[in-house]
């Protein structure tokens, strides 16, 4: 409850209540900004004597002519009075003065515009009367015969607001019924759904879950594997592998450039194993399993110690390091995991396609019921899952390879991955060709390596000039000879890219007639403004064209090719509040002129640039007070004419600047009295131009009747 | 209190003193009362005009806008709550024998309940039965009568002065059934007319002329004093008449010993005068909202220590000090202009009418004698508590 022990008004308090208000009221819009109202209420709550000055200043925002200003100022009103009992006695008091500014009783003093806003404030004060007289009616007794009064004298019919809201009400409860049972049909509908769906979705789950436990076992698993390798020749390629050695794992993988479109044909060109980093492993040990994986490398694997030696490795008691890169890391997709991949793309594309969506659309169904809460639970659990799911098999490139295998059913990725035409040869450009030494990389196991995907193919990736039998590369190959020639050739590309970088300018006429500049062809103006035949003696005229063209023609623009520095002073102008300039111009400040050395406090140094500002400032106030203009004089004619001279223009700029900027929000009551028609009916009522025209018209019919009727007695007077 | 009772027991100080000061200390708090209100007469319409019989203090006789007049008893409160005065009978507007248009006036007939006069817009002055509610008697005048007043204190003559449009003040005799007298002086329409209090022959009007003039009705010349706001020291002498305002007079006021009479005027004053002098006091009572056409009907409170007037201002009613001129309270419960209020000297109650159609009880507010009496009472409990509720604040604990 607000005391009263508080017993003197805190200054600062009231300025902030006034501010509170001002900003309320002046906001323009229909509704009260909540935190401000509680701002306000939290002071007035701390005694009788706040919410008294609240009230006086509410009242005399009151009488703001602008029904804007009213209508939020009666909402401060109306909450302010449902909380106090010293704001209700206060109000009541003066009830007849509350009414004739808000209801308008007074046919003196008629609502402020614009209209409509003043007929709803007058119709929410009604309501609010209504209330408050139900509320309180019992303990005010002014309250009571002011609602009789406005009852009785002022024909307000309270009944039929009564019924009025009451039949709101009624309305928006049957609306929010309505609502309701729609609700509740599509809930009853996702349950439905979802009692169908769930166990659909959880099989899907899991399929996808066993498809990349398959496809990708996790570490714990590899060693177990090791023993029964034959039951891990489902990943293929990449499958882990161990020399016979067995001192490293290693784990084999495909890059990006293991693919080959033309891999049917590799199998002569094993032997460039060295290639550093990207190697391709088979064991000789596991042979049996690797004919498992790989038809293409069957012929090879008969022989393995010849394999071995293929590799560049004298014997197999070596230990190999092999870095694997672990951001390129693709799964191959082989004639043996081609089923798991099948149903690892369709599930995830169901899941993707169907189940996520459809987990959105029940999660917003059910919160909006609110209801059935481990059922969201669990929705939500099952989704995250799912996503977690989709995610990794996306992000693991499982589906994508997949997705490119049945491109005409993905329409949605045809745009990012398409599929290389079969016998696709890439353009090589010329000086990239010779890179493909560099690159040559074998590939011997891809069948399906046609079926890549763009992203593959980079500019690096130049090994398929190999299967070209037209490149260098597999004429090398051919002949045997390797990598001696790998530096030069790359530093050729280098300089054979640099040639390329350097731009072609065209030249103009003046350096093509370096020699005899008088040759230079002036540009021919066809005058082509008819289509009517013409002698051919016309075309002459190209001999006239003016030197002017031909400067045109000869001069040549060379871009500026300094660098931009960046400005590293500021105007450092004292301003009017104390602190310097901070604008950082190259020669002159938009507001404060050349910018000139000046000291700490912001005093120009040099002596110049002094006598220079006080020349400036001299010239400033005489501009100002400029004699021949009599402010006072203009302002009278002015006033008489009715015209806008611009005597104000100059004095009081600032302060309507600031006025314009306080009421903004609010709509600009004068504006809507600013009608055309009223701006004609100045102009044209005005009286000077009255006169004018009668005079005029009154002229014209004395010259017609004189004409006339000169000679006759009536009219020979004017 | 207390000590006014030891003193008046023992016989130390006067018996009036007693009274005296619990009759000012009840008018000083007078207030809207919450819980008795008068009940609501639809002859009424608009509230012009109230009087208060003086033979028992106990009838309220009113006269509205449509021409219709009620009385109501101040006495008889019935029902267990005591909340209302009662209409016992009422002059419908419809009734043939009603005023046709507004009644300005009324007047209890001094000396017997049993007969009451009105006057209204429609020319006529009624003279009425109070038991076969029917006019006794009826004149018609050429103009609006403003207003009519008898004297309470005749016991010679049984005159009634009417002030109409016309400027002649015409003085009806009961027992002749027609007007005995006119009396000539004023130069505009007559808006009140009162008699003295302490002498039945003297009679004063104010007029929209300006001016306030004393009558002797025994004397056959004219007005024995013209009131001059000035008393004779007019700044400029070109202006040779008196005028007591510089409005219209519409308000009048005999002091109850008929000492001093008060005046109120469309230029926003009070003036308070000396009746035997005919000398303007002085009293400043500031700026008292009065812009009205008519009469207006200010009344002066009895037997307290400083009188008090009571005077209309606008949709308030204003309590003033008679001699100091000090205000003492404004009564806010009034929308419109309030019309006239009269005092009841017996109960120190304050009974206004207005524009609103309303006829409001002003009680001295008696320290919450009534909210104890109806705590008691346990049927009214419930309407008790929801009342306390209803004045309590409700700053709700979401605002923090």
């Amino acid at each position: 409850m607000a005391s009263t022990s508080a017993s003197c008004l805190d200054h600062n308090l009231c300025e902030e209540m006034s501010e509170y208000i001002e900003k309320i009221t002046l906001s323009g819009q229909k509704t009260v900004d909540e935190s401000l109202m509680k701002k306000l209420k939290k002071i007035c709550r701390i005694s009788d004597i706040y919410v008294k000055h609240a009230y006086h200043l509410l009242m005399s925002t009151l009488e703001k002519d602008h029904a804007e200003i009213r209508l939020s100022c009666f909402k401060i009103i109306d909450e302010l009075f449902n909380r106090s009992h010293c704001f209700r006695d206060l109000l009541v008091s003066e009830f007849q003065t509350f009414l004739e500014l808000t209801v308008g009783i007074n046919h003196d003093l008629p609502l402020p515009a614009p209209i409509a806003i003043s007929r709803t404030l007058r119709a929410e004060t009604l309501k609010s009367i209504q209330q408050w007289f139900e509320k309180f009616g019992e303990a005010y007794k002014k309250l009571v015969l002011g609602y009789n009064f406005l009852k009785s004298c002022k024909m307000v019919d309270f009944n039929d607001i009564r019924n009025r809201t009451l039949a709101e009400r009624r309305r928006e409860e049957e609306i929010e019924r309505k609502k309701r049972i729609v609700l509740n049909q599509k809930l009853d509908k996702v349950l439905k759904e979802m009692t169908d769906m769930v166990p659909e979705i959880e099989t899907c789950i899991t399929e996808i879950e066993n498809c990349l436990n398959l496809l990708v076992p996790k570490p714990d698993d590899f060693f177990i594997l090791n023993e029964g390798d034959t039951d891990n020749d489902d990943y293929i390629n990449h499958s882990a592998l161990q020399l016979n050695s067995s001192v490293i794992e290693t784990e084999r993988m495909c890059t990006n450039n293991s693919e080959d479109p033309s891999g049917s044909k590799n199998s002569e060109t094993n032997d460039n194993m060295p290639n550093e980093s990207q190697v391709e492993d088979q064991s000789g040990e596991n042979s049996d399993a690797d004919s498992d994986n790989d038809s293409d490398m069957e012929p090879n694997l008969n022989d393995q110690t010849a394999f071995v030696s293929d590799f560049g490795l004298g014997t197999r008691k070596y230990n190999l390091d092999i870095k694997i890169s672990s951001d390129n890391f693709v799964i191959q997709e082989t004639e043996d995991n081609k089923d798991i991949f099948r149903t690892l793309h369709d599930s995830v594309q169901l899941a993707r396609k169907k189940y996520l969506l459809k987990f959105t659309k029940w999660l917003e169904i059910l919160t909006k019921a609110g209801e059935n809460d481990d059922k969201v639970k669990h929705l939500v659990d099952l989704k995250s899952k799912l996503k977690t799911l989709v995610d990794k098999s996306v992000e693991m490139k499982l589906t994508k390879e997949a997705v490119a295998i049945e491109s005409d059913e993905d329409e949605d990725s045809e745009f990012e991955e398409v599929p290389e035409k079969e016998g696709y040869e890439a353009e090589v450009p010329l000086y990239l060709l010779t890179a493909t030494e560099m690159g040559l990389k074998e590939d011997p196991k891809k069948k399906r390596g046609r079926k890549r995907t763009v992203k593959d193919w980079t500019m690096g990736n130049t090994s398929t000039s190999t299967d070209d039998p037209t490149s260098r590369a597999a004429n090398l190959h051919k002949l045997g000879i390797t990598d001696e020639h790998n530096q030069p050739s790359t530093s050729k590309t280098k300089h054979s890219k640099s040639q390329n970088s350097i731009p072609i300018v065209p030249f103009g006429p003046d350096i093509e007639c370096w020699e005899n500049q008088d040759k230079i062809e002036k540009p021919m103006v066809l005058k082509n403004d008819s289509s009517i035949w013409r002698p051919a003696e016309f075309e002459i005229e190209k001999d006239s064209a003016s030197k002017h063209d031909v400067k045109a023609l000869t001069t040549r623009t060379f871009h500026y090719p300094g660098k931009f520095v960046p400005v590293s002073w500021s105007c450092r102008t004292p301003l009017p509040n104390g602190s310097l300039c901070q604008r950082m111009d190259r020669e002159k400040c938009p507001f404060h002129g050349k910018i000139i050395g000046r000291d700490k406090t912001g005093q120009p140094t040099s002596e110049n640039d002094v006598e220079l500002k006080i020349k400036e400032q001299l010239l400033k106030t005489e501009g100002k007070m400029a004699d021949w203009r009599d402010h006072e004089l203009e302002k009278d004619i002015e006033g008489a004419l009715g015209i806008d001279l611009g005597s104000s223009s100059s004095k009081g700029k600032g302060k309507g600047k600031k006025k314009n900027k306080k009421y903004e929000n609010l709509t600009d009551v004068k504006e809507i009295k600013n009608t055309s028609r009223n701006r004609l009916e100045k102009k044209v009522f005005n009286r000077t131009a009255m006169k004018r025209v009668t005079s005029r018209l009154d002229a014209a019919d004395y010259k017609r009747i004189r004409d006339k009727f000169g000679n006759q007695f009536n009219y020979a007077h004017k | 209190m207390l000590k006014f009772l030891t003193s008046r027991e023992s016989g130390s100080s006067d018996p009036s003193l007693l009274r005296r000061a619990e009759v000012t200390r009840r008018i000083y708090s007078l207030e809207l009362s919450k819980h008795r209100d008068i009940e609501k007469s639809n002859a009424l319409g608009v509230v012009n005009a109230l009087d208060i019989d003086s033979i028992e203090n106990r009838y309220l006789l009113s006269g509205g806008g449509n021409g219709g007049i009620a009385i109501h008893d101040l006495e008889d409160l019935p029902g267990e709550d005591k909340l209302r005065y009662r209409q016992i009978c009422h002059i419908p507007n419809s009734s043939i024998n009603a005023h046709k248009r507004s009644v300005e006036t009324v007047q209890w007939y001094p000396l017997d309940t049993g007969l009451f006069t009105t006057s209204g817009t429609d020319k006529e002055l009624k003279v009425w039965d109070t038991n076969k509610l029917l006019p006794a008697d009826s004149y018609s005048f050429e103009g609006i009568i403003y207003s009519h007043h008898m004297s309470p204190v005749s016991t010679k003559h049984s005159l009634i002065a009417v002030g109409c449009e016309k400027s002649t003040i015409k003085l009806i005799d009961l027992r002749a059934g027609s007007y005995s007298q006119m009396l000539k002086g004023h130069k505009s329409a007559v808006l009140c007319v009162k008699w003295s209090t302490r002498d039945e022959f003297i009679l004063a009007s104010g007029s929209s002329d300006n001016g306030v003039l004393l009558w002797d009705i025994r004397k056959a010349k004219g007005s024995i004093m013209s009131l001059d706001q000035h008393n004779g020291e007019a700044a400029s002498a070109h202006n040779k008449v008196k005028t007591a305002h510089n409005g219209r007079v519409n308000g009048l006021c005999f002091t109850d010993d008929g000492l001093h009479l008060v005046t109120f005027g469309t230029d926003n004053r009070l003036r308070l005068w000396n009746t035997n002098t005919g000398k303007n006091s002085l009293v400043n009572y500031g700026s008292i909202s009065n812009d009205g056409r008519k009469s207006l009907g200010i009344s002066v409170t009895t037997g307290n220590c400083p009188d008090v007037i009571m005077v209309p201002d606008d949709s308030n009613l204003m309590l003033f000090n008679l001699h100091e001129g000090t205000r003492i309270k404004i009564l806010r419960g009034h929308y419109n202009q309030v019309n006239c209020c009269v005092y009841h000297c017996d109960k120190q109650e304050l009974y206004s009418g207005g524009n609103d159609r309303n006829i409001l009880v002003w009680l001295p507010s008696t320290d919450d004698v009534y909210e104890n009496c109806i705590k008691i009472n346990s049927k009214e409990k419930s309407n008790f508590t929801s009342r306390i509720a209803a004045t309590t604040d409700t700053w709700s604990d979401e605002d923090d």
